[in-house]
């Protein structure tokens, strides 16, 4: 930050900043090979902090060896900047209390660089005071609520490599003009996350000729009877399609409601990618397949060019049996491509800081990932590496894999 | 009580009413007093138990209550921590300021306690929400409870210091805060507060502070230690809540109030005690007096009977069971007071009316006392009044007494008294034979039998003699003697005849043989002791016919004479037909003695009869079938001579035709006796009608009355009646009837038939009578044997196999009736044949098809 502001520095600072930079210059004349040993042995941290144990630890563990894969590429080619970056796990538990406490307890750590955050809005956004007031650069693989980019704060330490609420609003209202149907449901969580994407819908909605029958709101741990009372509402309100913002565990409660009745089933359902985060065929089991389900997804493994980093992952991991499926699996893809664009911008800084790395993610002008290629993604104020063409309409195949839909 | 009381009756008395009191008080106040002792400690110690009870009940209730009460908090303490909004404020912690606050405030912890905060806390414990805005709850906690509550437990503890209850909240699976229960000592204390009608309920921490009291009791006070040693005065139980980290339940009751019934008890004992011993004086008293009353008036009616002193007086008998029970033994004395009295007149009675002669008499002989039958019967020897008994005896019988008593015992008597009495005296009873005078110059022979009397001591005081008559026996002496010479003679003579003679007594079971001659011994093979003293059933042996054997077993019973003829057995196992009579021998008063047997071996006649019958069977047989053939060719001849000129030829034909006819009924006869002997005759049964049957027999015998120029008439009415025979066979009865009654009238005589009911026996009799020249007694004896003609020589006017009557009479006997005839010569007979009528309805009642076909086996006959 005080780079920003030469004119602040006193004679001294600069004379010993001098002092500093000529005795490195003479030590690295005088023991190079000394230099180039201290370089190696640097270490650097990134944070992950998600849920690594609650209901969504499927989507934890994939975002963690997302990282991993692409830690492992990049000390194997000699680090950044001479030093190995190394990761460390913080598992909020989808708390948000919790979350705000990992982000206090990492900003304390000089040598974590960055936080790479989880699946949960909620925590996202309750660590966002947080993450400001410790100026500790936040680069969300997951969570979609279009506040935990759009906070507000400057300068704005959050990036992100996922999708945007607002993009899903759009989107699904595209599909379902695509698709012909004029009346929609909502059926939300009752969190920032659902609040983001009604204000989202609702936005969008009065440009089109689609009309809202109803908002329904629910609580974390909503069981298969509250759903059925919403579900009755539903039809009550003669709904064409249902629109549905919730992760995996109420997600499946509600596709079990669903299946129970034969009516219900006849309406499609348009899911956010919340359900995705977990293992959702084996939570909601066959119901997935009975009723008309498709969701928003960036990436999958039936996608070109992901056959070969899938047989990286499963060398590093697990001998992987065919059907292979992997719960979470785009978390793989993020936080992959995320760790990519975050050594990409130390390495273009050179500067292995916080501050370097905020700075080196707006130079990235062109690297190749596992999703796409990225270009400029961060330039000019943009927080977004992903945008609305990024997004498709995924379901799940009879092997309980994820599938492009048809 | 044989004893005199003259030593009891000098001792002091005392009055009923004071023995009975002394005796009965004297037990029943130790009695009630101890019943006072055991009720009191019973009631004392039921009181005890029941306090325990009670408390114990008390401790268990409240126990209950408490564990409940905590139950029921936890559970909604974990509701709430399941909350949806609860749950949810977690992950929106931006939202959930607007509704958490609001939901605190309207939360309000279920109890009595009235009271309680609720605390919301983060993963950390840090305060997020609560019900309370004025208090800050200072929990005083350790991080222990943390651990636990976000190692998914709940956490409790409860002191002096307060109650907290912590449960987790759990997110996404997994827990990350708390939901925290808090009451202050004063709210603990209203929460774990339980109402109880006795005594009182506290509560106190695992250490023994005392953390919840009813609050108005000093001995119970809060914040205090509990010691129960300290509440000597109360009865106490203590008890572990389970599941509450050790809270001790002290229930108490106060003993003094528990046991204030127990004196009441014993208040009431003592009065009870006093006023039953009162009642027991008077009613001991009251009832001493009603006894004696009763006691004296005894007294007093015994006291009337000894003044009157008549023996027939009796006791009025009282109501009550136990004086009754007095006077009447008293009166039973008296009865046998007054019985001994009257038997001395009844012996008197007794003695005089005895059946003979007795006399009581001295030691001199004399009589002292005699019977009127002995005062009666006897003189002296002068014919004078008796006054010595050995007077009465005759001279000859006193000498050969004193001759007897010289030569057998050696004793010499001094006089007549002493040759009498001597024997009695030594051997105290002796009997001798004697002749009595009775004046008159009569002497009665009798028995004296004469009896020494003795006195207390053993010495003799007296005689008793009695006299029994012995005239009538020494006269069937005298008649036995005189029999026995005459018997020697008779039973020479039985001893020499060729029968076998027995004699068995009737008077004995079984009727054994007494005597047997020689011939009978010789007759059944055995030797006189095998047979005297045996029935005569030994005679019997497979072959003998049962039937004789129950006819002779019939006519010993009946005490009659029988004739039989029967198959015996000797001891060797040969048999031989006897023909045995049997005749009963009664004696004077009509009483049957004996029964005498005469055998005889038949066995040769009885071949000889068979040989006969089996010779008649064959020659009848083979007679039959040329005489047939004989007898058919003649008839022919017969009838193509008719209507020629009479010839020598046509006579010889006729003659020879007429005596075909004859030898034809002849051998029909012969062998329907055989048929009839042989049981082999067919007789079939059939309901006739009389007058029919009688008439199909007139009609029948027609040309016989027109051969002997007779006529045959029904008289009388014949009863419509029915008759079960066989017509056949009856017919050919009656037919003989009256072709012999046709035979034997003379010209222009009528026969008359005529049909009589007997009702007296039932029976139906049917009379053939002729008056023609009779029948003479003989040849009535012989007249239903087998060829019995009353004129042997064959004269053509009379033809007749002398079967006829024979056969009839078996027919009729197999109809279960009789065939008798009254005659008298040269007025002529009648025949009748008696059918029982019940035997005759009854039998078609009872007849199967089969049995009537074959008939009856003629077994009551009686063959001769």
């Amino acid at each position: 930050m005080n780079a920003f502001q030469p004119h602040r520095f006193s004679k001294k600072v600069v004379t010993a900043v001098l002092f500093l930079f000529l005795s490195f210059i003479l030590r690295s004349f005088l023991t190079p090979a000394t230099a180039q040993d201290q370089q190696t042995d640097a270490i650097r941290y990134l944070a992950l902090d998600a849920d690594l144990s609650g209901n969504t630890r499927e989507a934890g563990q994939t975002l963690q060896r997302g990282i991993e894969m692409a830690l492992n590429e990049i000390n194997a080619n000699g680090g950044v900047l001479g030093a190995e970056l190394r990761l460390k796990l913080f598992d909020h538990r989808a708390n948000p209390a919790r979350g705000i406490y990992n982000v206090e307890t990492i900003a304390k750590d000089e040598d974590v660089l960055a936080i790479i955050g989880g699946v949960h809005t909620p925590v996202a956004l309750a660590q966002l005071p947080a993450i400001h007031e410790n100026r500790i650069p936040y680069l969300g693989a997951w969570a979609a609520g279009t506040g935990v980019v759009e906070n507000g704060y400057s300068p704005n330490y959050v990036y992100r490599l996922s999708v945007r609420d607002e993009y899903a609003a759009p989107f699904f209202l595209k599909q379902i003009q695509n698709m012909g149907y004029k009346r929609i449901a909502l059926l939300l969580e009752k969190t920032g996350w659902g609040l983001s994407n009604e204000k989202a819908l609702k936005s969008l909605v009065d440009q089109t000729d689609i009309t809202i029958t109803g908002t329904h709101w629910f609580f974390w741990g909503a069981t298969k009877a509250d759903f059925e009372k919403h579900i009755d509402r539903i039809q009550r309100e003669d709904a064409q399609i249902i629109i549905l913002v919730a992760n995996a565990t109420e997600g499946a409660a509600f596709v079990q409601a669903m299946a129970e009745e034969e009516a219900p089933k006849e309406i499609p359902v348009l899911s956010h990618w919340g359900i995705t985060a977990a293992d959702f065929p084996t939570f909601a089991g066959d119901a997935v397949h009975s009723i008309d389900l498709s969701f928003l997804q960036t990436w999958s493994l039936d996608q070109p060019g992901a056959e070969q980093f899938k047989s990286r992952y499963c060398a590093l991991y697990a001998p992987c049996p065919e059907p292979f499926r992997l719960p979470a699996a785009v978390g793989l893809a993020h936080s992959y491509d995320l760790t990519l664009l975050i050594a990409e911008a130390l390495r273009l800084n050179g500067n292995l800081s916080r501050e370097g790395l905020v700075a080196g993610l707006q130079e990235i002008r062109n690297l190749e990932g596992v999703i796409k290629t990225y270009d400029a993604p961060f330039a000019n104020g943009n927080h977004e590496a992903l945008s609305l063409e990024d997004i498709g309409l995924h379901r799940y195949n009879s092997n309980g894999q994820i599938v492009k839909a048809q | 009580m044989t004893t005199t009381g003259d030593t009891r009756e000098n001792k002091p008395t005392r009055s009923l009413t004071r023995f009975v009191s002394r005796r009965v008080l004297g037990f029943m106040v130790p009695a009630l007093l101890a019943v006072f002792m055991v009720t009191y400690e019973f009631s004392y110690h039921s009181i005890e138990k029941h306090l325990n009870e009670n408390i114990q009940s008390q401790l268990q209730a409240a126990c209950k209550t408490l564990f409940k009460r905590f139950e029921n908090t936890r559970s909604w303490l974990n509701n709430l921590s399941r909350n949806g909004l609860i749950v949810n404020s977690f992950v929106d912690p931006a939202g959930a300021g607007s509704y958490i606050p609001q939901l605190f405030k309207t939360l309000n912890v279920p109890g009595p306690q009235n009271g309680g905060h609720l605390i919301l806390t983060d993963f950390k414990g840090d305060i997020i929400a609560s019900n309370s805005n004025t208090e800050n709850p200072n929990l005083d906690l350790d991080e222990a409870w943390l651990q636990d509550v976000l190692g998914g437990q709940s956490f409790e503890r409860v002191n002096e210091q307060g109650l907290i209850i912590a449960t987790p909240i759990t997110i996404n699976g997994l827990p990350e805060g708390a939901m925290i229960l808090h009451f202050n000592p004063r709210t603990l204390s209203r929460f774990l507060r339980v109402s109880t009608i006795n005594g009182i309920v506290n509560v106190a921490s695992a250490d023994s502070v005392l953390i919840s009291t009813p609050g108005n009791q000093d001995s119970f006070m809060e914040g205090k230690t509990f010691a129960q040693e300290a509440h000597e005065d109360w009865a106490i139980l203590q008890a572990t809540i389970p599941g509450t980290g050790g809270l001790q339940l002290i229930t108490a009751q106060e003993k003094e109030a528990a046991f204030e019934p127990v004196e009441d008890v014993k208040a009431a004992m003592i009065a009870f005690i006093l006023i039953a011993l009162g009642g027991m004086i008077i009613s001991l008293s009251l009832s001493g007096r009603l006894i004696s009353r009763n006691l004296r008036d005894f007294s007093r009616q015994i006291k009337e009977i000894r003044e009157d002193n008549d023996l027939a007086l009796r006791l009025s008998v009282s109501e009550i069971t136990e004086v009754r029970e007095l006077e009447l033994s008293f009166n039973e004395l008296m009865s046998a007071l007054q019985n001994t009295t009257v038997s001395k007149d009844y012996i008197d009675k007794l003695f005089q009316g005895l059946p003979l002669p007795v006399f009581v008499l001295g030691l001199d002989g004399r009589i002292n006392k005699q019977n009127s039958h002995a005062e009666n019967s006897f003189t002296n020897r002068e014919g004078e009044p008796l006054l010595y008994l050995q007077d009465a005896i005759s001279r000859a019988n006193l000498e050969s007494h004193q001759e007897l008593l010289v030569r057998d015992f050696g004793y010499r008597p001094g006089n007549d008294c002493d040759t009498l009495m001597h024997l009695p005296r030594i051997a105290d009873r002796h009997e001798m034979e004697v002749e009595l005078h009775q004046g008159h110059g009569h002497r009665k022979p009798c028995i004296l039998s004469t009896t020494a009397i003795k006195g207390p001591c053993g010495e003799i005081i007296g005689f008793i003699s009695s006299a029994t008559d012995i005239e009538e026996q020494k006269r069937t002496e005298k008649e036995i003697l005189k029999l026995a010479e005459e018997n020697k003679l008779m039973a020479r003579a039985i001893e020499e005849i060729d029968l076998g003679v027995t004699i068995s007594d009737s008077q004995q079971k079984g009727h054994p043989i007494i005597f047997c001659n020689s011939a009978f011994t010789a007759l059944s093979g055995r030797e006189e002791e095998e047979i005297l003293g045996h029935s005569c059933a030994f005679l019997q042996g497979p072959e003998t016919d049962p039937e004789t054997v129950r006819q002779i077993s019939s006519a010993l019973e009946d005490q009659r004479a029988i004739t039989v003829e029967i198959q015996n057995y000797r001891k060797d196992g040969s048999s031989f037909w006897n023909e045995l009579s049997l005749n009963p021998i009664f004696s004077r008063t009509g009483e049957l003695k004996y029964y005498v047997g005469i055998q005889k071996d038949i066995s040769e006649r009885k071949r000889i009869d068979e040989m006969k019958k089996e010779f008649i069977s064959t020659v009848s047989h083979e007679l039959r079938t040329p005489l047939t053939a004989i007898h058919g060719s003649l008839g022919l001849m017969t009838v193509l001579k008719e209507h020629e000129p009479d010839s020598r030829e046509k006579e010889l034909v006729t003659v020879a035709y007429r005596n075909s006819e004859r030898l034809k009924l002849l051998i029909n006869d012969i062998l329907d006796t055989e048929k009839l002997e042989a049981g082999a005759m067919r007789f079939e049964y059939g309901e006739h009608d009389l007058t029919e049957l009688l008439q199909h027999c007139v009609i029948l015998n027609t040309p016989f009355a027109e051969k002997y120029g007779v006529r045959f008439e029904i008289v009388g009415e014949i009863p419509g009646l029915t008759l079960s025979c066989d017509k056949n066979r009856m017919s050919q009865v009656l037919t003989n009837l009256m072709s012999n009654a046709a035979k034997f009238s003379r010209v222009n005589q009528t026969i008359e038939l005529s049909v009589t009911r007997v009702p007296e026996t039932d029976e139906l009799q049917i009379n053939v009578t002729d008056f023609g020249e009779g029948i003479s007694d003989a040849f009535k004896q012989e007249l239903f044997q087998k060829f019995a003609k009353q004129d042997a020589s064959d004269d053509g006017d009379k033809p007749g196999t002398g079967l006829g009557l024979y056969i009839s009479r078996k027919i009729v006997e197999a109809h279960k009736g009789k065939l008798t005839v009254e005659s008298e010569l040269g007025k002529g007979s009648t025949f009748t044949i008696s059918l029982p009528l019940k035997e005759a309805s009854a039998r078609d009642e009872t007849a199967k098809p089969e049995q009537a076909d074959y008939g009856e086996r003629p077994t009551e006959i009686t063959y001769h």
